[in-house]
């Protein structure tokens, strides 16, 4: 059987990581290319076609109000504002980066992310953050979509 | 030896004596406490404790044993596709076998269609929260008491007189109570009578179902699991006893198929085995262009044109034709019908055979199936064929079905549709090819090197997966196959209490995918690339599947025969790799620059003297001297070449090497001891790069054998004749590392993706 039909794989990947030196934080988040085009091609009732040639114009905004809705960022209890930076494919994966600037210190992040979690019920989102070197994450489910991390 | 005892006593003498200069009372507990001993944690230690005694079926060479067996079931059947009704109507005739020691009270039968049974364990056993959305018959399906009527409805179990054999049903399994007990080395018959509604496999998931075009009214048959089938029994795990939970798929025996499947006459259809009647079910045409196709080597003919079956979806038959295949040797039978399909075909030559590759698909399907589906058959026959042992069957079947990717001897189902438009994304088509090649490479493992699918995903899917890396890179250039040690280090770092060893039962694995194909194909990978090289590891690889095709390998077969036919011990991979879920990171801790000197060095002066010794009574030698350390004085650099500068190597060298042997010699001028860290738990052998000044590089490969003494650190002096500035563990990113940050001297941050990616579009 195939790998793919198994449906084992509801799992996205993202690192936050702090920039001291330029004092924002770097989101890098791994999503499944296939899983993220049928989730933003529903919401927006259009075929969206994201990575393919046919990627419609405004996949990239489309792409950055879904996330706005799925994934929020609080830093010392208040919602952090991201710059959508862009999108890249490899192999069946998407990247996507996004910024948040002015980032000095943090004592407490909470992190809420809802990716694909309305299309695939099983869809685990894992955050992993890196503060002055300090490693936590968290892994987030549709029953428990939100985590904080005191630093 | 007398001077080093004498030594040891001094030594002690002396702790003693400073032991009790200081003064202190006796202390009245044990000063230096035994410490706690340990079983062997070695990670070289061998399976012995793993793996199963070898026996007379199964040797220690892992190759079948003198008295190694299999069952046999023979089926006699015939079948109703009832097209109108989504309904399978089936009469079997068996033949069971019984080659095995043991005399047989009882007969065990498959029942897999009753993983869809109102009741069935499958439902019962997954928790979790609501579906995204219902689609309005799964919702009254699901909750208004109206479940999807499955499972297997038996009419009859009888013996050849017709008497009721007894029998019970426990789930997706028949146990069959024989009137006698069957005796080794004897067989009997039953025959069974059955009938099932057909599931739409796009409503509830499942290998095997219909797929419904609502424009034309048609429906898309695969059918597999229809009939009632013969567990398997063995020396290994006795009766197959497992359920059919849904992911754990088969355990079956080989027999002789004689089948008869009646559709409606306007169906086009193909199945597992030689096809005994194509006058009556092709037209004059088609016969016509399937003998043509027959002689295409280089490209598919057209045998049913997309034209003729978009005439045929329009109407609808009432009369029927039979279609008879007969299939030798074979583990298992499936099938394919539809008023829609196109079909294609084309020769493929394997040695003096001709094997024919073969394509159905509906119009949805094109164009993307009429350019690339057969010719990937094609492909997918010669590379495996090529690699393991030459494809048995005269032909290879590749099915187009919605959403699946599923394998059977000779056929299988395989997803890749078209846009409306007659566009596709190369991300539809590098899948589609993807899946082709992976199910057509299942006729290898399991369907003829037939392992327990039930207990073991990995042993068909890993090593069929790795099959597929390989015979995909053969294809296309830079074709996004999976599987490679890089694409697992996001899962191999995972969340641990979410990640199971390789060796685990197929239905309690966590992520399948990974674990099962992924994680395998990598180990292999790794083994044929720089472990045991290409020629040690193919031919071993080879040696398995030849050794057990036809046959019902067991995984220690697998790991035995691998070590057997190579002369390599491999004991710690399979026990790193696939028993445990540790982790490869191997880095450079430290590196120390050292001159030469035919000085004594402190640590002589300290040896000498503990020998007794003057300095003119040790032998003369010639010493490495740390640039760092307290012997090092800043003359030694002026010696730069060894064999010319020191007297003693020089005369050694003039003695008993003539000028032109001097000349090959290496002239080692710079020495380096390179300190490697493991905070991995696993080990693996350190591949590593030296860059030199001139900007050449060398590669080397220490096996992992060199952490069986130390697992978390071992160095290595390097003589060179050139300056070494840059050194890299792991270049080519093929040992499964997890971490990069370690791998170079001197050290170098490596950019974030998040970076790179910044850099790049700025």
């Amino acid at each position: 059987m195939l790998a793919f039909n198994l449906h084992k794989e509801y799992f996205s990947l993202t690192k936050i990581d702090h920039n001291e030196k330029e004092q924002t934080l770097q989101i890098t988040m791994r999503l499944f290319a296939n899983d993220m085009d049928l989730a933003l091609s529903k919401q927006f009732d259009q075929a969206i076609e994201l990575g393919t040639e046919k990627e419609i114009a405004d996949a990239d905004i489309l792409l950055e109000t879904y996330l706005n809705q799925k994934f929020v960022i609080q830093i010392n209890q208040e919602r952090a504002v991201y710059q959508f930076i862009g999108k890249e494919f490899e192999k069946d994966a998407m990247y996507v980066y996004l910024e948040i600037k002015n980032i000095t210190a943090i004592k407490e992040i909470e992190v809420s992310a809802r990716m694909l979690q309305e299309e695939f019920p099983e869809q685990e989102n894992i955050v992993k953050v890196n503060y002055k070197d300090v490693r936590r994450s968290l892994i987030l489910t549709k029953q428990n979509d939100k985590g904080l991390l005191k630093f | 030896m007398k001077k080093l005892l004498l030594f040891i006593t001094l030594f002690s003498l002396s702790f003693a004596v400073s032991a009790q200069n200081h003064g202190r009372p006796k202390p009245e507990t044990n000063e230096n406490p035994v410490k706690e001993g340990h079983y062997n944690i070695n990670k070289f230690k061998q399976l012995h404790e793993e793996l199963p005694t070898p026996n007379a079926y199964r040797t220690a060479s892992g190759a079948p044993g003198y008295a190694y067996y299999q069952q046999q079931a023979d089926y006699q059947m015939s079948v109703i596709l009832d097209d109108a009704n989504q309904r399978i109507y089936g009469e079997a005739t068996v033949t069971y076998y019984n080659n095995s020691p043991d005399p047989l009270d009882y007969l065990w039968v498959q029942l897999d269609q009753n993983i869809r049974a109102k009741d069935a364990m499958s439902k019962k056993i997954n928790g979790g929260g609501p579906g995204v959305g219902y689609r309005p018959q799964k919702f009254v399906e699901e909750f208004m008491g109206k479940p999807f009527d499955g499972g297997f409805k038996l009419d009859y179990v009888e013996d050849q007189e017709g008497n009721d054999i007894k029998h019970a049903i426990n789930g997706t399994m028949m146990r069959l109570d024989l009137a006698e007990t069957l005796a080794p080395k004897s067989s009997t018959v039953f025959k069974i009578k059955w009938w099932y509604n057909i599931n739409n496999y796009l409503v509830a998931r499942g290998r095997s179902g219909y797929e419904h075009f609502e424009k034309d009214g048609n429906n898309l048959y695969i059918i597999a699991q229809w009939f009632p089938r013969m567990a398997v029994y063995n020396d290994v795990e006795g009766w197959q006893n497992k359920q059919y939970l849904g992911r754990g798929e088969f355990t079956l025996v080989f027999g002789n198929y004689d089948v008869k499947i009646t559709t409606p006459a306007d169906h086009i259809l193909e199945a597992t085995g030689v096809l005994q009647n194509r006058k009556d079910v092709f037209t004059k045409k088609q016969l016509k262009r399937w003998e043509a196709a027959k002689k295409s080597y280089d490209k598919p003919v057209l045998v049913v044109t997309q034209a003729e079956a978009e005439a045929n979806e329009k109407s609808v038959s009432d009369k029927t034709k039979v279609w008879h295949f007969k299939a030798e040797n074979v583990r298992d039978f499936a099938f394919s019908s539809s008023r829609k399909f196109i079909y294609d075909a084309q020769a493929v030559k394997l040695g003096e055979r001709t094997v024919m590759a073969i394509s159905l698909y509906p119009k949805e399907g094109n164009p993307l199936w009429e350019e690339y589906s057969t010719k990937t058959v094609a492909h997918t026959l010669k590379s495996y064929s090529k690699r393991l042992f030459d494809y048995p069957y005269h032909k290879a079947i590749s099915i187009n079905a919605k959403q699946q990717g599923m394998e059977y001897p000779m056929i299988c189902w395989n997803y890749g549709r078209s846009r409306p438009d007659g566009t596709y994304a190369e991300r539809t088509r590098t899948g589609m090819i993807g899946v082709i090649v992976h199910e057509v490479g299942h006729n290898w493992f399991p369907m003829v090197v037939n392992s327990d699918e039930r207990q073991w995903g990995w042993m068909d899917e890993g090593l069929n997966t790795f099959t597929q890396l390989l015979a995909e890179e053969e294809l296309e250039k830079n074709f996004p196959a999976r599987g490679y040690p890089k694409d697992l280090i996001q899962y191999m770092t995972g969340d641990q209490s979410k990640i199971a060893p390789i060796m685990s039962q197929h239905e309690v694995v966590f992520d399948s995918g990974k674990n099962a194909y992924h994680k395998p194909t990598a180990g292999l990978y790794m083994l044929r690339e720089f472990i045991m090289g290409h020629e040690l590891f193919d031919h071993a690889f080879k040696t398995y599947a030849n050794r057990w095709k036809f046959k019902h390998p067991s995984t220690a077969d697998f790991f035995r025969t691998m070590e057997d036919a190579s002369g390599t011990d491999l004991d710690w991979f399979w026990r790193g790799w696939f028993y445990t879920t540790d982790v490869n990171d191997i880095g450079i801790k430290d590196v120390k620059q050292y001159v030469v000197t035919d000085k004594p060095t402190t640590r002589v002066k300290r040896m000498a003297k503990a020998y007794g010794m003057t300095l003119d009574q040790f032998p003369k030698m010639l010493h490495l001297v740390s640039k760092d350390g307290d012997d090092f004085k800043p003359e030694m650099l002026d010696k730069k070449n060894p064999a010319t500068d020191f007297k003693i190597l020089k005369d050694y060298l003039d003695k008993n090497f003539t000028a032109e042997e001097k000349q090959q010699l290496k002239n080692s001028k710079y020495f380096y001891e390179i300190v490697f860290e493991k905070p991995g738990g696993l080990v693996m052998p350190i591949l590593v790069d030296f860059v030199f000044s001139d900007g050449s590089r060398e590669s080397h490969n220490y096996p992992a054998e060199i952490w069986r003494y130390n697992d978390k650190e071992v160095s290595r002096i390097v003589p060179s004749d050139k300056e070494i500035v840059e050194i890299i563990i792991d270049v080519k990113e093929i040992t499964a590392d997890v971490n990069l940050k370690n791998n170079f001297w001197p050290k170098k941050e490596t950019p974030s993706k998040f970076e790179e990616f910044k850099g790049k579009n700025k």
